[in-house]
């Protein structure tokens, strides 16, 4: 098992590449590493154009049943914004750990969708619309 | 004798330089703008702060700056005040700004009364972005301007923050 661990650990799983976002994402990719059954690793490229808002990331799970409880693994920058004020954005990556947790007391579950919502803007002085994807978690450490 | 060789280097290098800067250009093509779709996606509705319908040929007749833009862009806040005393200096000379933001109703209706906005604001979601599209925003970011003449033909189009010359330059040519 510990093994198995350590590829899933260094192998990316379901990446999703930047041809496959609409082409007007300040997100280039979006990957999923798998670290254990109930915790996984979300990686987001930003495009060096732009950053994104730490505020408005937002990570759920679509089914009920399934729990996850996110937490940013990457540090922000302090960004002056002159409406907003000072704020903390990313820029080139942002990393979450994410764990996941079976509501009903059963086993973790070993596929869900998740959803990740997230504002980012461009240094030209742009902004995009407030994006959200759905993601299909499919955990192979899990085992039905 | 000795020339040749040092002519030839420089006939080179502006071939290659000629070639390099014409393959960044055609790499990056701005699309075509189809005017005929952008007029009618003049057409399309919105709905303003207290309820009522408008389209952005609603105003037409008139020269109109047409702002797309939202409460959740920073940029498109700061130009906004910028807007508010164009549109009072201008109010005169046939010349209308609108806003159209793609946003939420109730979001947009206690900014435009916080800011005491002069001028038309209608509201859109994922619609008004695609409008935007239509009318030349390929980036699909805010914010995004266009210049519309009297009959509607985009005149002229700005991403990102306007400056303030760049409406001083299209109310000058309109009062020439």
């Amino acid at each position: 098992m510990p093994v198995i661990m350590c590829v899933g650990m260094l192998m990316q799983i379901n990446p999703v590449q930047a041809n496959d976002i609409a082409a007007k994402d300040a997100v280039s990719t979006i990957s999923i590493r798998y670290k254990s059954a109930t915790e996984f690793v979300i990686d987001l490229g930003v495009h060096s154009c732009c950053y994104i808002y730490q505020d408005s990331v937002k990570l759920y799970s679509k089914r009920q049943s399934a729990e996850i409880f996110a937490e940013a693994l990457t540090r922000t920058i302090s960004h002056t914004d002159e409406y907003f004020g000072d704020v903390e954005i990313y820029r080139e990556q942002a990393f979450y750990s994410v764990k996941t947790k079976s509501s009903t007391g059963h086993p973790p579950p070993k596929r869900f969708d998740m959803v990740i919502e997230y504002r980012a803007c461009a240094d030209i002085g742009i902004c995009f619309l407030p994006e959200q994807k759905t993601l299909r978690i499919e955990n192979p450490f899990v085992f039905e | 004798m000795k020339a040749f060789p040092k002519i030839s280097h420089l006939l080179i290098a502006v071939t290659a330089l000629v070639a390099v800067t014409a393959g960044v250009i055609l790499s990056n093509p701005e699309p075509a703008m189809d005017q005929d779709a952008a007029l009618i996606a003049q057409r399309a509705i919105f709905t303003a702060p207290d309820g009522e319908r408008f389209s952005v040929e609603s105003w037409a007749g008139q020269y109109r700056i047409v702002n797309f833009w939202a409460t959740w862009c920073p940029p498109c806040l700061e130009e906004i005040p910028l807007f508010i005393r164009l549109q009072e200096r201008f109010v005169d000379n046939n010349v209308t700004f609108i806003g159209i933001a793609v946003d939420k109703v109730d979001l947009v209706r206690s900014f435009v009364e916080a800011n005491g906005v002069n001028y038309p604001i209608l509201v859109g979601s994922g619609d008004a972005l695609e409008v935007s599209k239509i009318m030349g925003n390929y980036r699909a970011g805010l914010p995004y301007t266009v210049f519309l003449d009297p009959n509607g033909v985009i005149l002229d189009r700005h991403f990102g923050v306007v400056p303030e010359s760049k409406i001083a330059k299209f109310v000058a040519k309109i009062l020439k």
